[in-house]
């Protein structure tokens, strides 16, 4: 004789996003007057339903200092732009950190999901330029 | 020194290949009907090998001269047609014997390797089923649970109290074989990560229930061995 079950699961926010790298350095150059994108920095949260799998990203206002924080902006969906004319010799260096959050309280826990991305910007001058451009290749 | 790093983005998407290994767990099927018998007579069930899931299977009765059965294609439930009850079918017709077919629905579709033979036989209005579910009466359940019911729970008995359902399956025996209870998956290739709990019996009446061991999600049987009889 035979019975039979289904169980259904909810799903729980017990997944962090996760980028697939923690930190990177770039270089970008100084006195363009134009607004850059530096890049696009993606966390993903293996959970199964929104808001647990929902990612928001936001500049760390703790670990990003003010002036830093006020050179650069970060879209929502990830992307690094800069929102000023970069000098070298005023600043040569910056450090932006990321962090990305999922929407709804962890598991187990009052807080919801997070984890940080460290983001190091090189001023360089223009004749001293970086190798490569950024490429997206779908597969 | 300074180090020069260019950052390349790569996105892979990742496409399900059709399956097509799908078999019936059983090529036979049998199941007596008695005056007790409700709604449902007897659930077939076919399986893609690939994946384990049998989520995407159909299935169908092929041709045959019988007008008493029919199937849900998305279950593989046999139910008796509308109108037709253990009281109204002829005798004589009995044992009656069709073919079930499984067909996923995947481009292009795939049937399956092997049909079902299922054959139904007529139990005389005195007796009775030799064992039969007590709870659920239908020997079917619908359960919702956290994700995380072993972390919270351990290995106590899924229950389910917005399903009203509390976490005991029990069922009655008619003669003094004991018959055993134990959950299994007829799904090569899955995991399950139920086990049933420990069987208590008082007069003919035996109660268990399902724990879960550790986390996730299938479609899950429980079984008991028996014998159908033809009088």
């Amino acid at each position: 004789m035979l019975g039979w079950v289904n169980v259904n699961l909810r799903d729980e926010n017990d997944e962090v996003p996760r980028f697939s790298i923690r930190s990177l350095d770039c270089n970008i150059r100084g006195n363009l007057v134009t607004k850059q994108t530096i890049g696009q920095f993606l966390a993903f949260d293996r959970d199964v339903t929104a808001p647990n799998n929902v990612v928001s990203y936001r500049i760390n206002e703790i670990l990003t200092d003010q002036i830093t924080r006020s050179r650069f902006s970060l879209l929502s969906d990830g992307t690094i732009e800069t929102n000023a004319i970069f000098d070298r010799q005023n600043q040569s260096t910056y450090r932006i950190i990321i962090t990305a959050s999922d929407n709804a309280t962890a598991w187990g826990s009052t807080t919801s999901n997070s984890e940080d991305f460290q983001l190091n910007i090189n001023i360089v001058d223009n004749s001293d330029l970086s190798p490569g451009k950024h490429q997206t290749t779908n597969m | 020194m300074n180090m020069r790093q260019v950052y390349c983005h790569v996105s892979i998407e990742h496409y399900f290949l059709q399956g097509y290994t799908l078999v019936f767990i059983s090529t036979f099927w049998n199941q007596t009907i008695y005056s007790t018998t409700g709604s449902t007579i007897l659930r077939v069930v076919a399986s893609d090998l690939d994946y384990g899931l049998s989520g995407t299977i159909y299935y169908y009765i092929g041709s045959s001269t019988q007008g008493y059965f029919t199937i849900e294609s998305s279950t593989g439930i046999i139910r008796f047609v509308s109108g037709v009850t253990y009281s109204t079918v002829d005798a004589t017709l009995f044992p009656i014997t069709f073919t079930v077919f499984a067909q996923d629905r995947g481009t292009p579709a795939f049937i399956s390797l092997l049909n079902a033979t299922v054959t139904i036989y007529l139990a005389a209005s005195t007796t009775s089923p030799s064992v039969q579910w007590l709870n659920p009466s239908t020997g079917q359940l619908s359960l919702t649970i956290s994700e995380k019911y072993f972390e919270t729970f351990a290995s106590q008995p899924i229950s389910d109290a917005q399903n009203g359902f509390d976490g005991s399956i029990a069922y009655r025996s008619n003669t003094q074989s004991n018959y055993l209870f134990y959950v299994y998956n007829p799904f090569s290739g899955t995991n399950l990560p139920f086990r049933e709990t420990t069987l208590s019996v008082t007069n003919y009446i035996f109660t268990s229930g399902i724990s879960v061991t550790r986390l996730v999600l299938f479609v899950i049987f429980f079984f008991i061995p028996g014998f159908f009889s033809v009088v």
